[in-house]
């Protein structure tokens, strides 16, 4: 089976700024894609190689088995995009941006585009240029989604959305994946939601990629415990290999841990302590896979 | 084919697009019916009025079609609609054709002169093409380029309508030539690819002046960083000061790098003008006919002489100072507030935009009036004229009266800005019946104060006095609305 997303070596320069290296990985779905990373770490960036906005300045990129660059009208009707920064038709009513969008898709779904303006409460006869930043967003959603993309792109899709309006989009996200056997890749800062859908993190830290791996293998590898002294003192500092960062007053340490789930028998033991294991959130883990520990 | 058509005519069809038609439309129309008509400008020599039409017509609506499908390109979805250049390119393609079939219809009924229909319909396809992308907004010098290149088509129309005449099929490949460029380059891929997610001007409309603003300061951000030591330190309550930050905010620190770059970009213009500058029409050259033409104008052109003793209206310095005056006054600096909150008052906002517009005036009244009165005199000084006086009452009396009224136009801006005029439906429009408007009204007073005074000096001195009063008038309602309107 094609990926549906393929990146090899990618590199991208504007100018003297690198602002993608040498990034590669694959993306066969249906899966949610969670694009995680500081700001500026290049994931608009790559978000735009794999649209085809953007072409390599090394190495190669494609969407939909075709080169970005190359995308016709087949990859085209079997993609949603809903960018960071929107800029629609302003001068249109809500409704005729729609109809002047569903008339480029053959499978525009009427039915799905009522029910997401029901439940997400989009004006029809607003004019386009009077919406806020959360309507806009809304609107860019509908008009991603409903021809039934194969591919589903969201660059920080939920940034002006409020709490509910965020929690129906995420059940959208999760229908799409179910009912049209879609790919969505979501690039987000809010963590807590990202962690709710996605299968795989891919993570970026200044222009590199530095994680690409299922969420549930990252809830695995990473793990806080917390110390605690049997005989009343901790020593000052633990020097295992898997500790990636510690915190403590002598008598409890909470410490961060990578791959050690087999070590805490012989931890405890070795220094006379009890442990107990917390697992992670994405939002606890995202600082160590770019290297900012606690 | 419908789907296409609808594609296109989706995006045309809007208020902004008719009414800039109908500008253009009209404009062209005074072009045309201008060099129709002989013996009027030295221009006749060289442009042909027939030819002219074929082109010109075609040109500006791709002028438009092109801006409005550039627009387009600008947001961040078209990129991505399945086959959307395939569609756009048929909706525009038909549309050319059909204005171009439309123009020479009307030659073909209007001219008795004979013309080959078949090659000015091509030089209609051709020019409408090249029209739509005449104007690129990431490219500035490629809109020099084209700019400077329909102008040369326009000056030489008359020797081109020569060689169509004698060479009909190279003409007609010629312009099917340009055509075919034209709208391989408005809807490449790499066009639909880099247009997205640039900020650009937008057409007038009900938004154009929120665009108007992020592109602006796009453009400021452009300029990158700027040493402005003032800047860094507490303002504190010297509004001159916040007058200052007004303009600054309002038109960033590069204005002078600004227009020094515009200016640059023209350069094209600068080969085309010498190319035409030594050619000999009749009875001078090109650069004198251009000079007498412009001094003429201006200064030796009294459109009543029965005003002769008072000093006759001169239309053309009428009509410069008066839209110069509505100019500055609509593109004078408003006072500081949008994204920033500034710790100002709503007085002292009112404040700073009052001295923002006296800024104004001393621009006008120091710079731009000198500025005129210089270029007019060297254009006649470069013919040999001798340098005259006469109609300097005449002068004084406009500046003075445009001064008036000028706070019109700044009650305008400030409405337009902040208030009751920012939703305005079609700001295009307003806009020009209001400049309209100011420059009949400065015309209008003007014929009325010159048959009221006979004394110069009582005329210099009520005058003076209106001005100051005007001024009043306007810093009393800008305090009233400051302290009472809801501000955008």
């Amino acid at each position: 089976m094609n990926p549906v997303l393929e990146a090899n070596g990618l590199t991208k320069r504007f100018d003297r700024v690198t602002a993608l290296e040498n990034i590669s990985f694959k993306v066969s779905g249906p899966t949610i894609v969670g694009l995680l990373g500081k700001n500026g770490c290049g994931k608009t960036t790559l978000i735009r190689q794999l649209m085809g906005l953007h072409l390599p300045s090394e190495g190669s990129v494609s969407t939909l088995g075709r080169p970005g660059a190359e995308l016709g009208h087949d990859e085209l009707a079997s993609i949603g995009y809903v960018p960071q920064e929107i800029r629609l038709l302003d001068w249109m009513t809500v409704g005729q941006h729609i109809h002047y969008v569903a008339n480029f898709y053959p499978r525009w779904d009427g039915e799905r585009e009522q029910r997401l303006l029901d439940e997400l409460e989009i004006d029809t006869e607003a004019l386009v240029g009077t919406l806020s930043s959360g309507n806009l967003q809304k609107l860019a959603i509908v008009l991603a989604v409903c021809h039934h993309p194969q591919l589903l792109v969201l660059d920080e899709p939920v940034s002006d959305l409020d709490p509910i309006v965020r929690r129906k989009l995420l059940e959208l996200l999760l229908e799409l994946m179910r009912d049209d056997a879609a790919t969505i890749v979501v690039s987000s800062h809010v963590l807590r939601d990202v962690e709710k859908v996605v299968d795989r993190v891919i993570c970026l830290d200044r222009g590199r990629l530095v994680t690409d791996a299922a969420l549930d293998e990252l809830k695995e590898l990473y793990a806080e415990w917390l110390v605690v002294s049997d005989n009343g003192r901790l020593p000052e500092e633990f020097s295992e290999s898997f500790l990636i960062a510690q915190q403590g007053n002598g008598r409890e340490a909470r410490l961060l841990v990578k791959d050690a789930s087999t070590e805490l028998a012989s931890f405890s033991s070795t220094h006379s302590v009890s442990v107990s294991v917390r697992p992670l959130n994405l939002e606890e883990i995202f600082p160590v896979l770019i290297g900012e520990q606690l | 084919m419908r789907k296409s058509l609808q594609a296109f005519f989706l995006i045309m069809g809007r208020a902004s697009v008719f009414w800039l038609g109908a500008l253009g439309v009209f404009i062209l129309s005074l072009l045309v019916t201008g060099l129709a008509e002989p013996d009027r400008t030295f221009i006749e020599h060289y442009a042909d009025s027939v030819f002219v039409a074929a082109f010109a017509f075609p040109a500006g609506a791709g002028l438009l079609a092109g801006a409005v499908i550039q627009e387009f390109q600008h947001t961040t979805f078209a990129t991505f609609l399945p086959a959307i250049r395939f569609r756009l390119a048929t909706g525009f393609m038909v549309t050319g054709l059909l204005v171009s079939l439309v123009v020479v219809g009307l030659i073909a009924t209007i001219s008795s002169t004979p013309h080959d229909l078949a090659v000015l319909f091509a030089v209609g396809v051709g020019a409408y093409c090249l029209g739509g992308i005449l104007i690129d907004p990431l490219s500035g010098w490629m809109t020099s380029l084209n700019v400077t290149l329909v102008l040369a088509v326009i000056l030489s129309s008359h020797q081109l309508d020569l060689i169509a005449g004698e060479h009909p099929w190279p003409t007609f490949m010629m312009s099917i030539g340009v055509a075919a460029f034209s709208v391989s380059r408005l809807f490449a891929r790499a066009t639909f690819r880099r247009k997205p997610f640039r900020v650009t001007a937008p057409l007038p409309g009900r938004f154009s002046l929120e665009k108007t603003h992020q592109y602006r300061r796009h453009k400021m951000i452009q300029g990158g960083p700027v040493k402005s030591g003032w800047l860094t330190g507490y303002l504190g309550q010297n509004m001159w000061l916040w007058t200052r930050a007004a303009i600054h905010e309002t038109y960033g620190a590069h204005v002078l790098k600004t227009f020094l770059k515009a200016v640059a970009r023209a350069w094209p213009l600068v080969p085309l003008f010498l190319i035409y500058a030594w050619e000999d029409k009749g009875e001078m050259r090109f650069s004198e006919a251009l000079a007498k033409s412009l001094n003429d104008a201006l200064f030796r052109s009294p459109f009543q002489p029965q005003f002769g003793e008072h000093g006759g209206p001169y239309p053309m310095v009428m009509i410069v100072i008066a839209v110069a005056g509505i100019l500055t006054a609509l593109l004078s600096p408003v006072a500081l507030g949008g994204a920033l909150s500034y710790p100002l008052s709503r007085f002292q906002r009112a404040t700073v935009q009052f001295r923002g517009g006296l800024a104004d005036t001393a621009i006008l009244l120091l710079i731009a009036s000198p500025c005129l009165l210089a270029i007019g005199h060297l254009a006649g000084w470069f013919v040999g004229y001798e340098i005259r006086f006469d109609f300097m009452p005449f002068f004084l009396r406009v500046l003075l009266l445009t001064l008036v009224l000028m706070p019109l136009g700044y009650w305008g801006r400030v409405q337009l800005q902040e208030a009751t005029w920012r939703k305005t439906e079609n700001k295009l429009v307003g806009l020009i019946l209001g400049i309209c408007g100011f420059v009949v009204l400065v015309g209008f007073l003007t014929l009325v104060v010159t048959q009221l005074f006979t004394s110069p000096i009582m005329e210099l001195g009520v005058l003076s006095i209106a001005v100051l009063v005007s001024r009043m008038i306007y810093w009393r309602s800008l305090v009233s609305f400051y302290t009472t309107a809801d501000l955008a």
